[in-house]
């Protein structure tokens, strides 16, 4: 098996050209260059949050400072939507490259989900600027929380990288999920919560169903990993708290069987499904 | 050594790669089949709806019962219709696709020169397709940096390394993926109907570059309808026909078979 992890370390010479080939590529194709990087999610987060707060009206006091809040939600979610929506043509798209040089192919996924992260790092800077424009009356004033997010970009990738391997196969034997994906990704964002809080979440549960019922499918709601990440970082950066022990836990244990059966996955179908490009 | 063994078998062979005598490839009983695409489920749609029980008239089989083996200093020429199987064949010889029955066994490195250029990316330029190009390949970046300027001289394209290669001339960008293919010496190399790059003087250079990787090399398979060219090469042939083996054995033999062969009437059939 090519794809198998002694020959994916012997090849890391190749997923580092590919992630560093992918950020020249897109500085090569534009006349502002790398500025790119910084503002796409700056634009983004503009879009969204005169969308909500100039058009709807909402979020504004409770989450302020609404545009942080929102942004750091934006750039984690757009780095595992970007990479689980190429992820599904990948290998199509690269069918003459994949026919034509005997390498580990899983390095493919992989270095999208690694060009994907470096862009979201590029995002986080602006994060952590944005941040400093505009202070959190809410925040502790402490700094130890942030040493959260390390571990919580680790999670991250080790989430991304999963759902990539495993759905840059599925994405060759089943064609149509390419086109059902934009719609479960746009669900997976306001569900994730992009655009409020998960003291909302819990609030409406807990206000509309019998008392261990909305616990309870809070509880499943928070099984969405990208709920504690996105939490995470909002607690991390904006509030200057600690996220419960117990999410760690969760994260650890999701994370772990994503990555190791994203990875399972793809080594089952690793040369099998290239008969089917 | 690869050693690609059926799916359903995943048999190990490696006590073999301890034997000085044996055989670079080796290929027992290998099969490897298509699912036909018009009777596969394409979409979760159908896959939902139309369960159905997946059977043999799912399937074809691009290659069955191949049986060959090639040994050290020989040089195999594989010839047959299109549809024949040989692109298949030299897929799996570079270890691309596994077979579904038997076993493959390749023992040493493969360079195949198949698609020349299949790496690059056109925003970038010359020479970072050839440092990309070089990592699929599998070429350590201490040693590209000391052929860097060989194969930028080999291509020809001095003038132009630094620009983007979607600027380049379909030539141009053949040119340059043939110099990085061939920079690196094969143990075994797959040549499958890539003789013919660039323009009238690149191709002589061509050729005499793939005559020199040929006398270093273990052992070469070649793909091509030239029967004259696989004469002058090949110290044996594999004839295929509709996925199997129609006849091996020395080349002389088999060429004179197989242009015996009456092409246009095979065809009607």
């Amino acid at each position: 098996m090519l794809s198998n992890l002694q020959n994916v370390m012997a090849r890391r010479d190749l997923l580092k050209a590919l992630v560093v080939s992918e950020l020249q590529s897109s500085v090569a194709q534009s006349k502002l260059g790398w500025i790119w990087w910084f503002l796409d999610p700056i634009l983004m987060m503009l879009v969204y949050w005169g969308v909500v707060v100039g058009l709807f009206n909402r979020g504004a006091e409770r989450y302020a400072p609404y545009p942080v809040f929102l942004f750091t939600a934006l750039i984690t979610w757009k780095h595992f939507s970007t990479a689980v929506g190429r992820s599904l043509s990948l290998l199509r798209s690269r069918e003459r490259l994949i026919k034509g040089i005997p390498f580990p192919t899983v390095v493919l996924p992989l270095s999208v989900v690694f060009s994907g992260f470096a862009y979201f790092l590029f995002g986080f800077t602006v994060l952590v600027i944005a941040t400093l424009l505009w202070p959190c009356e809410r925040h502790s004033g402490a700094l130890l929380p942030m040493l959260q997010i390390p571990f919580l970009m680790i999670f991250q990738l080790a989430v991304t990288a999963g759902a990539a391997m495993a759905l840059s196969c599925f994405g060759v034997l089943f064609e149509d999920l390419r086109l059902f994906s934009t719609h479960v990704l746009r669900v997976g964002f306001y569900l994730s919560p992009g655009l409020f809080g998960i003291d909302l979440v819990s609030e409406r549960l807990r206000a509309s169903l019998a008392p261990p019922w909305g616990d309870a499918v809070f509880a499943i709601y928070m099984a969405n990993p990208f709920a504690v990440l996105i939490t995470g970082y909002r607690d991390s950066i904006l509030y200057g708290q600690f996220i419960p022990m117990h999410w760690w836990g969760i994260l650890f244990v999701e994370s772990v069987i994503l990555l190791w059966g994203g990875y399972r996955i793809y080594q089952y179908y690793d040369r099998r499904v290239i008969k089917f490009l | 050594m690869t050693d690609v063994s059926s799916n359903s078998s995943e048999e190990c062979r490696s006590d073999s790669a301890l034997d000085p005598g044996a055989p670079i490839i080796e290929f027992q009983d290998v099969g490897l089949w298509f699912r036909l695409q018009a009777r596969r489920p394409r979409s979760l749609r159908e896959l939902l709806l139309r369960r159905r029980r997946s059977d043999a008239s799912d399937t074809r089989w691009a290659l069955r019962d191949v049986n060959f083996v090639c040994r050290e200093g020989e040089s195999w020429g594989i010839i047959g219709p299109n549809g024949a199987g040989k692109s298949t064949l030299c897929l799996m010889l570079a270890s691309i696709l596994t077979p579904d029955e038997g076993v493959a066994t390749v023992r040493g490195k493969v360079s195949a020169l198949v698609t020349l250029g299949a790496a690059f990316n056109k925003a970038l330029t010359g020479r970072d397709n050839i440092q990309l190009y070089a990592a699929y390949l599998g070429i350590p970046a201490k040693v590209l940096a000391s052929k860097m300027d060989e194969i930028i001289d080999f291509s020809e394209l001095q003038e132009f390394i630094d620009e983007p290669i979607r600027n380049y001339s379909t030539g141009m960008r053949a040119r340059l993926g043939f110099a990085v293919a061939t920079s690196l010496d094969p143990e075994i190399l797959i040549l499958d109907e890539v003789l013919s790059v660039g323009d009238r003087g690149f191709r002589v250079k061509s050729q005499k570059r793939i005559k020199s990787m040929m006398k270093r090399s273990k052992c070469i398979l070649t793909v091509s309808h030239s029967t004259s060219f696989l004469r002058a090469i090949s110290t044996h042939c594999l004839w295929l026909d509709r996925g199997s083996v129609h006849m091996a054995g020395p080349a002389a033999e088999v060429l004179d078979a197989y242009e015996g062969t009456d092409v246009l009437g095979a065809r009607a059939d």
